[in-house]
């Protein structure tokens, strides 16, 4: 049979970020699908080594638009752990507390656009509604809506009072409420689970040998959480690993919708546990030396490489987002599936291509 | 039935959007907003062009010049930080965009380096140049309207401050000048040059 070339993106109403695909097709059947990235790169990694170490922070914070803090997370750690700062008690809690917030509105911001990829628009607009409440979190309590900037290296800028937690966490049980009754819609409904259970396998072998990471991983079956590594307060806090069997979009969608509860009872337990004390130790010198460091991003694994030579400025910073990760799985999943569901199963790997490209 | 529900929920239910030019949203207080400058304060230390992640401060203390370049910035907060003065603070007022490129400038109370200690007449004559160019551009930017309601008072007030300044420049500008050399300490130099001017006046 003839094959016919399909172009996918960069500019395709289901995608948020500019991924280009090229899909070759026998009749309405993939057969192949060929990437083509490059449409955001922005530089940033060579920024990196043209501002101090303190500038360095906010820039990395935009690498990604969603989870910025946790990439400035990341960063400070990779610096904190080189100059060997002792990072106040108080201010790893913070920044937890503000991770865990990051990841569960990235996580409802995407099943917010799968439910529109398959035309479920109500759905979309209603898990929306439940994200703008930790939006409304973010700006009261760290002064912008997602570009929190809270992180310095040795610490935090800015302190949660007694009344800010209170309210946090009675928006979290407000919005646990709201959610419990959206996830039975979603998960059960007639249509959402046409759409995607046994769409997109891949198979827990897959998965392992292609190095996928985050929810596409754990969806195969792999309990696998960079979070398991216990950086920050994460030692303190109970939670397992949210893994599904399957493989297929509906895992990949159930593991997601059930972290953002799994976020929310981290932040509750956090907030539960936080100790009083400093917010930031105090930095003096330049880093020296080289390091790797990895956390959880919402999309999956997330790493740094820190190179410094005690100068003003960094040598290196490379930095692995997890969306490169997850682009060969998503490259074996595709061949086999029908046309029309392309934009879901790309969706699933939950693409963030200004985190790829930096 | 299970229809039923739903219908009635949405019906009796609150909107969820606000309508909004009649309701306007409440910012929180901690939201980092538009800024506010109290511009008299400030020392030209340079801190905040220095720590700006963005480098779009530009500071030049022998005119007295402080520039923004509006467009770059992220509203990271990182000046109102290290400002020792206080002089940049960050109000909960929101930030509408802006269009096209724009730079917000002020003249504060020049604080010439040691090198040009022994600045004679025509060095002032060359600041008030400066000065008024500068006070042109403000005064262009406000007339195209680049910056809305709150920003332009604190504006204006600058521009009248400097006003003020520029009629008593002229008397007090060339004292200060020469007492330079006597009270450059970094931190109260805009005082002591006053001070000094006044002192020399008498
Ligand atoms: S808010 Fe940040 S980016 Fe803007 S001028 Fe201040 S330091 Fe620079
Ligand atoms: S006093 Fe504040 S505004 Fe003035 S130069 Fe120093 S840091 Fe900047």
């Amino acid at each position: 049979m003839t094959r016919s070339i399909i172009p996918f993106g960069p500019q395709h109403p289901v995608l948020p970020e500019p991924l280009h695909l090229k899909l070759a097709l026998e009749d309405e059947t993939v057969v192949e699908a060929v990437p083509a990235l490059g449409y955001v790169h922005r530089g940033l990694e060579g920024l990196a080594t043209r501002r101090d170490y303190s500038q360095m922070v906010y820039v990395v914070e935009r690498v990604c638009g969603i989870c910025s803090c946790i990439h400035a997370m990341c960063y400070c750690n990779c610096i904190e752990k080189l100059m060997s700062i002792e990072v106040p008690r108080r201010a790893q809690f913070l920044r937890v507390i503000w991770s865990e917030l990051h990841r569960a509105h990235s996580h409802l911001l995407w099943l917010g656009l799968f439910a529109d990829s398959f035309g479920f628009e109500s759905l979309f607009m209603a898990l929306w509604r439940v994200r703008e409440r930790v939006m409304d979190i973010n700006e009261a309590t760290a002064g912008n809506r997602v570009i929190v900037s809270t992180n310095i290296i040795g610490g935090v800028r800015r302190d949660l009072s007694r009344e800010q937690m209170n309210s946090i966490l009675k928006d979290i049980a407000i919005m646990e409420k709201e959610l419990k009754n959206l996830y039975d819609t979603m998960m059960n409904d007639y249509s959402v689970k046409k759409r995607t259970v046994g769409k997109g396998v891949l198979s827990k072998e897959q998965a392992h040998a292609l190095g996928a990471a985050g929810p596409t991983l754990r969806g195969s079956g792999w309990a696998q959480d960079a979070r398991q590594l216990a950086y920050e307060a994460f030692d303190e806090l109970n939670f397992a690993p949210v893994v599904e069997t399957d493989g297929d979009c509906y895992s990949r969608t159930k593991v997601r919708f059930r972290e953002v509860f799994q976020s929310f009872d981290l932040v509750r337990q956090a907030i539960g546990k936080i100790p009083e004390g400093e917010l930031a130790a105090k930095v003096k010198g330049n880093p020296e030396g080289e390091i790797t460091f990895r956390v959880e991003q919402p999309r999956g694994e997330l790493f740094y490489y820190v190179r410094c030579d005690g100068s003003n400025f960094p040598e290196r910073v490379r930095i692995r987002t997890p969306t490169f990760a997850n682009i060969p799985p998503l490259l074996a999943i595709l061949p086999g599936a029908q046309l029309a569901d392309v934009p879901v199963i790309t969706l699933t790997i939950d693409p963030c291509i200004s985190c790829t490209e930096r | 039935m299970f229809m039923a529900k739903t219908i009635i929920n949405n019906l009796l239910h609150k909107y969820s959007t606000r309508l909004h030019p009649v309701e306007q949203r409440i910012l929180p207080d901690g939201f980092r907003g538009r800024f506010k400058f109290v511009i008299d304060k400030c020392i030209l230390c340079k801190q905040c062009a220095i720590k700006c992640p963005t480098q779009v401060i530009h500071i030049d203390p022998e005119v007295g010049l402080w520039e923004r370049q509006v467009m770059g910035c992220l509203y990271c907060g990182v000046c109102e930080d290290v400002c020792p003065t206080g002089c940049i603070t960050m109000t909960n007022v929101y930030r509408p965009p802006i269009t096209e490129p724009a730079f917000l400038r002020f003249n504060v109370k020049p604080r010439p380096a040691k090198k040009a200690k022994s600045g004679a007449g025509a060095d002032v004559q060359e600041n008030g140049a400066v000065l008024e160019a500068i006070e042109e551009k403000v005064l262009e930017r406000d007339a195209a309207g680049l910056s809305p309601s709150k920003m332009k008072t604190v504006e204006e007030q600058a521009v009248q401050k400097a006003d003020a300044e520029k009629q008593a420049a002229p008397a007090k500008e060339t004292p200060a000048k020469k007492s330079m050399s006597v009270t450059l300490k970094p931190k109260s130099a805009a005082d002591a040059g006053k001070k000094g001017g006044s002192a020399k006046k008498k």
